[in-house]
């Protein structure tokens, strides 16, 4: 703490200093930062560019881009039934893990800022999952679910339910919901940091107040916690819409997009054009479409923490 | 300390420097080969006849890269896309098609030494063509057959491996009767070779992927009853549960278990079954019939690739891959059938019963077609039978759907 009070006055200083030497700011600013500004257009949007450049042409297997093809790779895609199911699909898988997400991490922060013997053994346990990469999640829960071989079953039979050889993974919806639950799963560590940084923001003191006006628990819940976490749930429910929406392993680990394309989500079926059947060309168009929809909640996340710096400021 | 330091970073970087500039005296060609794992020993033995090679060719050096067959695909598609491929690569002999279809593949009859491609099978080798040129050699070969176990069979009171369709489904039954968690047949509804499971009984019934007009055989009469022959086993229960669930390894894994009766497997399953299922008693046998004897063959292919600089020091180490003395080690160590005509004759391939029905089923071996865009053809096949499986539809509904689905992508390619 000292450390930083202590060269925090220094940085004003030296700052003001060049500022007088007459050093034009902004763009003296913008030559300093133009190595980096550079950098990262180039790591950032040259595949971008590439790949709006392969959705508008015809694409070989080898990724040797041919003739000018318009949106022809955009009409197959659309055309597709599998798309469209996966597309579908997508909107579900990200609506349930999000939804659950928020609704399973509200609770859980709650009860993680609150002071009790064991707290930051709970707040690690919380987090663990975060910690394991996402395919070996996916792996290890392929195995629990095993129909024969599994532990879930093994557990369920021991209970002395009816579940010796269930085979989760055969029907798609019942894939499907595990994979969601499984989604919720590993989605929570992350949701509970946001909520849990919002909660420590909000003081004592109104809880003390409202307590002292006979406020019962519950409409200090409603009325002070949630509009004060509200900013924090909206920034958690963006940003997990944008991983969620992107992500892979779980349902390529566990179902492959199967039985029946019935688990397929967009990225899924992207990967699969580009990669097993070599359509690299549909590939990119589909991945234009989904840039273009996590495009629009990226811009909604700017919004939100824009509003919410200029907030802080005031 | 400092000065200390200074002095052996100069010497390091000189002796660094000297040491790049001798090496490059000597001005090698370095050959970069890439292998797919079938086992933990694929990458050290294609390692080590790289090292003998290389002592051998003080002028080459041929580099291995090995990777696990699941990123293959991918893998290549990418390097051969960014202009970072390797010389020679394995692959499947499916994905040759495509890949020779958009020039990435180097045409081998030229770089073959005289003489060289008559040692080899010719069914196997005319699989590596196309058009009028060889794509690449056979580097595995693989038929399928019966797995049963004995144990099993015995207790049912079955006492021949069932030879027909119908002896199979009795046999079935009566295995899965046992209980205690025994199931009779395996039938495979998700993953890699879902199609290959079905092609056994769409053969064995006399049905045919390509009709004889040229288009898709999926919808054929034969292929209805072929696939009606799997779905009277999921209807009676006599398979495992959950048929859409399960892929080729489930099926293995519960056979190595001997928690099943039967599966249909290749000569791979042999080297699975000798480390996990030691204890099941277990014979192979033909795949069983309706009216004609056949199974899958399937082959994997090494090529040349068209971007590489080093074409025939890549051939000279195909050549030496393919020597009779390598390839039997090689067989040996992965179980696969031979793909030389010196190599059949080997006892370890007539003698040893496990290894002789794949050789003897060679002979009535099929092949999926070599069209570039098998894949997708196969997939849209996969999708329906997953339905069919699911008694979400009927047999002639869902093969018509896979079948048009082939079609169409037949038709674009004309």
């Amino acid at each position: 703490m000292p450390g930083i009070e202590k060269t925090a006055p220094r940085r004003a200083l030296s700052a003001g200093r060049s500022s007088k030497m007459g050093l034009p700011g902004p763009a003296f600013a913008l030559i300093l930062i133009a190595p980096c500004l550079l950098l990262s257009v180039a790591v950032i949007g040259y595949p971008i560019f590439d790949v709006i450049r392969m959705s508008l042409f015809d694409v070989s297997r080898t990724g040797v881009v041919r003739e000018f093809s318009g949106l022809a790779n955009f009409a197959k895609a659309f055309a597709d039934p599998v798309f469209l199911q996966a597309a579908r699909q997508t909107v579900i898988w990200t609506v349930c893990v999000v939804a659950g997400t928020l609704l399973v991490s509200v609770p859980i922060a709650l009860i993680l800022n609150e002071d009790f013997y064991g707290r930051t053994i709970a707040r690690t346990i919380v987090l663990l999952p975060w910690a394991i990469s996402l395919a070996m999640t996916a792996v290890v829960w392929r195995y629990v679910v095993n129909g024969d071989f599994g532990t879930l079953n093994m557990t369920l039979a021991a209970l002395g339910l009816p579940f010796e050889n269930y085979p989760w993974l055969a029907d798609a919806r019942m894939a499907f919901l595990i994979e969601i639950l499984i989604g919720i799963l590993v989605s929570v560590p992350f949701t509970v940091t946001i909520l849990l940084g919002g909660l420590t923001s909000i003081p004592e003191s109104l809880y003390e107040a409202s307590a002292i006006d006979g406020a019962a628990s519950t409409r200090s819940f409603y009325y002070i916690t949630l509009p004060l976490l509200w900013p924090f749930m909206q920034i958690a429910l963006v940003l997990n819409v944008i991983y969620v929406f992107n992500s892979f392993p779980i349902i390529w680990i566990m179902t492959n997009g199967g039985p029946a394309n019935r688990t397929d989500i967009l990225i899924t079926y992207v990967y699969k054009q580009a990669f097993a059947f070599g359509k690299l060309g549909n590939a990119a168009a589909g991945s234009m479409v989904m840039f273009a929809i996590l495009l629009v909640f990226a811009i909604v996340y700017l919004f939100l923490t824009r509003a919410q710096g200029a907030k802080n400021d005031d | 300390m400092g000065k200390k330091f200074l002095a052996a970073l100069i010497v390091g970087t000189a002796t660094a420097a000297a040491s790049l500039h001798s090496g490059s005296a000597w001005a090698k060609e370095t050959v970069r080969v890439r292998v797919a794992e079938y086992s933990t020993k694929t990458g050290p033995f294609f390692q080590g006849l790289a090292e003998k090679f290389n002592s051998a060719n003080p002028d080459i050096e041929v580099k291995i890269e090995h990777l696990p067959w699941p990123e293959m695909q991918q893998q290549l598609v990418s390097d051969i896309s960014a202009g970072t491929a390797p010389d020679v690569s394995h692959m499947a002999t499916r994905w040759m098609a495509g890949f020779a279809k958009d020039g990435a593949l180097a045409p081998i009859e030229g770089l073959m030494s005289p003489g060289f491609a008559d040692t080899f099978v010719p069914t196997y080798l005319d699989l590596q063509k196309q058009g009028d040129h060889t794509w690449g050699l056979p580097i595995a070969a693989s038929a399928r057959g019966l797995f049963y176990n004995k144990k099993l069979l015995e207790q049912a009171g079955v006492a021949n491996p069932p030879a027909t369709w119908d002896e199979a489904f009795e046999a079935a039954k009566k295995i899965d009767a046992l209980g205690e968690g025994v199931y009779g047949i395996g039938v495979q509804g998700r993953d890699l070779d879902t199609e290959g499971y079905w092609f056994y009984s769409l053969w064995t019934h006399g049905g045919s992927i390509l009709g004889p007009d040229g288009k898709s055989g999926f919808a054929s009469p034969e292929a209805v009853t072929a696939t009606n022959n799997y779905l009277r086993m999921i209807k009676a229960n006599v398979t495992q549960p959950g048929v859409t669930g399960s892929s080729r390894e489930d099926l293995q894994n519960l056979f190595a278990a001997g928690k099943m009766g039967m599966v249909l497997s290749g000569p791979w399953f042999n080297a699975q079954l000798a480390e996990q299922g030691k204890d099941v008693e277990y014979g192979i046998s033909r795949i069983p019939v309706a009216t004609t004897e056949a199974t899958y063959g399937v082959t994997d292919t090494i090529a040349v690739l068209e971007s590489s600089k080093v074409k025939p020091q890549a051939m000279k180490f195909l050549e030496f891959i393919f020597n009779k003395e390598n390839r039997l080690e090689f067989g040996k160590l992965e179980g696969f059938v031979p793909v030389l005509k010196a190599e059949s004759t080997e006892p370890f391939f007539t003698e040893n019963p496990n290894m002789s029905v794949f050789l003897e089923m060679g002979s009535v071996a099929k092949f999926a077609p070599l069209f570039p865009r098998w894949e997708e053809m196969a997939d849209g096949l996969k999708t329906e039978l997953s339905r069919i499986y699911a008694g979400e539809v009927s047999a002639e509904e869902g093969l018509k759907q896979a079948a048009a689905k082939m079609d169409a992508i037949l038709a674009e390619e004309e």
